[in-house]
């Protein structure tokens, strides 16, 4: 009884595949991993002349002063009330105009659906000042809602594409035997369509949060007050003019990141199959 | 209840008339199939009753009611979609107690009701299982199930046997049938296999380019196509068709063109000379109303066996008879079965009665010489 021979080439093959994913990993995992062992180091090994690949000793001091000493809680709060705004206001926005643009005929349907993309092709940086004019004008400076609707204008173009391919995937047919068993339409809708577009209303929501809860240069720009500011514009000013305080600031930046990576790890199931379907690419 | 009446129903997309001023009336609680090719318009037909599609122009009523701006939940009827559209994200329960729940009958009536319906299609132990879990003849039955529940007064179907293979989809087919006497309701159903059709059907609208070329009984649609596509679509195979001369110099005759001369006997001549013009003309014979026996008194084609189709009971012959086409003979005698083979030289006998005739430019049928047998026709009482 012996194993069937596995060829010399397919072994040099899968040994190269191994290596190259191997890279491809360290790529991407390295910098994380070098940001959340720098944040359970203590000072004097952060400042030291060795270089440790895995901290000598551990210790929480960082995350203490992070959570205690300068406002991270607050400044989370404040990302929360926008993100979630702006999750919420997204998915609404972009599910009803989704299921708008899929499901009724009317003149100039395809040209919104791509205008709509369009809006990715001004770059950000030349609306700051008519952006930060206007929320100035209607008082909407230091609110919350301010950062709610314009995340919601950064999320919305990509969040609706991803809802109208997966929408259009969906047979159409359901709907009709909804409708066909007594339902109204908005009754087919909400029995048949949403649950179908589950995931990618999953997907869609996430995104909309993530891209909410790391969006810095417009959180910057609309406040002024610091007890307003959002987590990353807070992060950013932990880097002081003089010194930086490593510690603090890795410790910091572990705790934004959380949120995300729970949300991903929880909704990752939801997020391959809304994604992979609503692109196509099943 | 459950009558429904087209009146001059027109389905337009742009320049394409999918249904052309279909006039019909469908008499409650019998089961019509509405039969035709691919995109003859028969599903736009149904969808249009259904009120998923809007038309044009005429009127869909039910029982005697103009509904044809109603959506479809305000029609009293079901319909069962090719692809069954059964909710997956809904055990088989919701899926069937969608309707009554829509319609504000209560939990307890909703579950008698889900129950005793299972147990007519024989999935009661199915109830808890999600549609995707379930083989495709269980699927069908959801499917029935879901619009049977409700007690409807029309149920429609949209092919919905069409994916299921050919045992599974005879087996329907007769269940479909047997429900549909049970219940009493009526049954429109899209299809497109003639077989189904025949079979099944207690009158087929037969429809082609979104016209209707024929709406009566499977009989009367065998025996007295009202035109040339009819003759040619229903039957299998199909009619032998012709292009030919007719005549009456030396006694009523027919010159197929390129092919023989047909004789008609004195005792039909007279049928013929009634009906049919002198001059051109399309000749029709069904491949089982030809004969081998080579009856000198009856007219008579030689041939050639180019193939052979076996099919157990009966056999198909092609044979070269100098015609254009294929002369087909379909025969059920044993003891041409067990001769005749290809290469053989045969004369095969039509009886006047199976000619069938049409005319040259039209393609309407100008009869059979065939006396009417004694069918019930459409809107009788049975």
């Amino acid at each position: 009884m012996s194993a069937p021979p596995v060829s010399r080439s397919r072994r040099i093959a899968n040994a190269v595949r191994y290596v190259y994913l191997a890279i491809v990993a360290l790529v991407f995992i390295l910098p994380f991993y070098w940001l959340v062992k720098t944040s359970l180091q203590p000072n004097d090994v952060i400042y030291g002349s060795d270089l440790h690949l895995v901290p000598p000793t551990i210790t929480f001091t960082h995350y203490q002063s992070a959570l205690t000493e300068v406002g991270l809680v607050g400044s989370i709060v404040n990302s929360l009330l926008a993100a979630v705004g702006t999750m919420v206001l997204t998915t609404v926005v972009a599910l009803l105009a989704a299921y708008g643009i899929t499901r009724y005929v009317f003149p100039g349907r395809r040209t919104v659906a791509r205008l709509v993309l369009l809006t990715y092709m001004f770059p950000n940086t030349a609306l700051i000042v008519p952006m930060y004019g206007m929320f100035a004008a209607y008082g909407l400076l230091n609110n919350p809602v301010a950062l709610t609707l314009l995340h919601s204008m950064l999320a919305l173009p990509f969040c609706l594409w991803i809802l109208q391919s997966y929408l259009e995937s969906i047979p159409r047919e359901l709907e009709e035997a909804a409708k066909v068993e007594g339902a109204t339409e908005f009754g087919a809708f909400r029995h048949v369509t949403v649950p179908q577009a589950m995931p990618a209303i999953v997907a869609v929501a996430i995104l909309a949060f993530i891209i909410s809860w790391g969006e810095y240069m417009f959180a910057y720009i609309l406040t002024t007050n610091s007890a307003k500011f959002t987590v990353p514009v807070k992060v950013t000013q932990l880097l002081g003019g003089y010194q930086v305080d490593w510690g603090l600031l890795t410790a910091a930046s572990v705790v934004v990141v959380l949120p995300v990576l729970a949300l991903f790890w929880l909704m990752v199931k939801y997020l391959g199959k809304g994604i992979a379907k609503g692109t196509g690419a099943i | 209840m459950g009558k429904i009446e087209l009146d001059g129903l027109t389905k337009r997309f742009g320049d394409l008339v999918a249904v052309d001023d279909v006039d019909a009336s469908f008499t409650e609680g019998e089961y019509t199939m509405i039969l035709g090719p691919s995109g003859s318009g028969k599903s736009t037909l149904l969808r249009m009753i259904a009120g998923l599609e809007a038309p044009t122009e005429g009127e869909v009523r039910i029982d005697g009611e103009d509904v044809t701006d109603r959506p479809a939940r305000e029609r009293d009827l079901s319909m069962v979609f090719q692809n069954l559209a059964l909710w997956d994200h809904k055990s088989v329960r919701e899926n069937m107690a969608f309707g009554l729940r829509m319609a504000g009958v209560d939990a307890d009536e909703r579950d008698r009701r889900v129950r005793e319906t299972a147990d007519l299609l024989e999935i009661e132990d199915k109830l808890d299982a999600r549609p995707d879990q379930l083989s495709g003849g269980q699927q069908q039955r959801v499917a029935l199930g879901r619009s049977l529940v409700r007690e409807p007064e029309v149920i429609l179907f949209d092919e919905p046997l069409s994916s299921l293979d050919q045992r599974l989809r005879l087996r329907m087919r007769t269940e479909l049938r047997r429900i549909q006497q049970e219940t009493g309701t009526t049954f429109i159903h899209v299809t497109h296999s003639q077989e189904d059709a025949m079979t099944v059907a207690d009158s087929i609208l037969l429809i082609e380019d979104g016209v209707v070329e024929q709406f009566d009984r499977p009989l009367e649609l065998y025996h007295e196509p009202a035109n040339e596509f009819v003759a040619d679509f229903i039957g299998s195979p199909s009619m032998n068709l012709y292009d030919a001369t007719f005549g009456t110099a030396g006694g009523a005759h027919f010159e197929v063109e390129g092919g023989p001369r047909l004789d008609v006997p004195e005792r039909w001549a007279d049928r013929f000379r009634e009906r049919v013009p002198e001059g051109p003309v399309r000749l029709g014979v069904r491949p089982e109303a030809a004969a081998f026996d080579g009856d000198p008194a009856l007219p008579t084609i030689d041939g050639t066996v180019t193939v052979v189709e076996t099919f157990g009971d009966f056999t198909w012959y092609y044979l070269d008879a100098g015609l254009g086409d294929d002369l087909v003979v379909q025969s059920s005698d044993e003891a041409v079965m067990n001769s005749v083979g290809v290469g053989d030289s045969v004369t095969v006998s039509v009886s006047p009665d199976a000619i069938h005739t049409f005319d040259a430019t039209t393609g309407d049928s100008l009869g059979t010489a065939q006396v009417t047998a004694n069918r019930p026709a459409r809107n009788a009482t049975r």
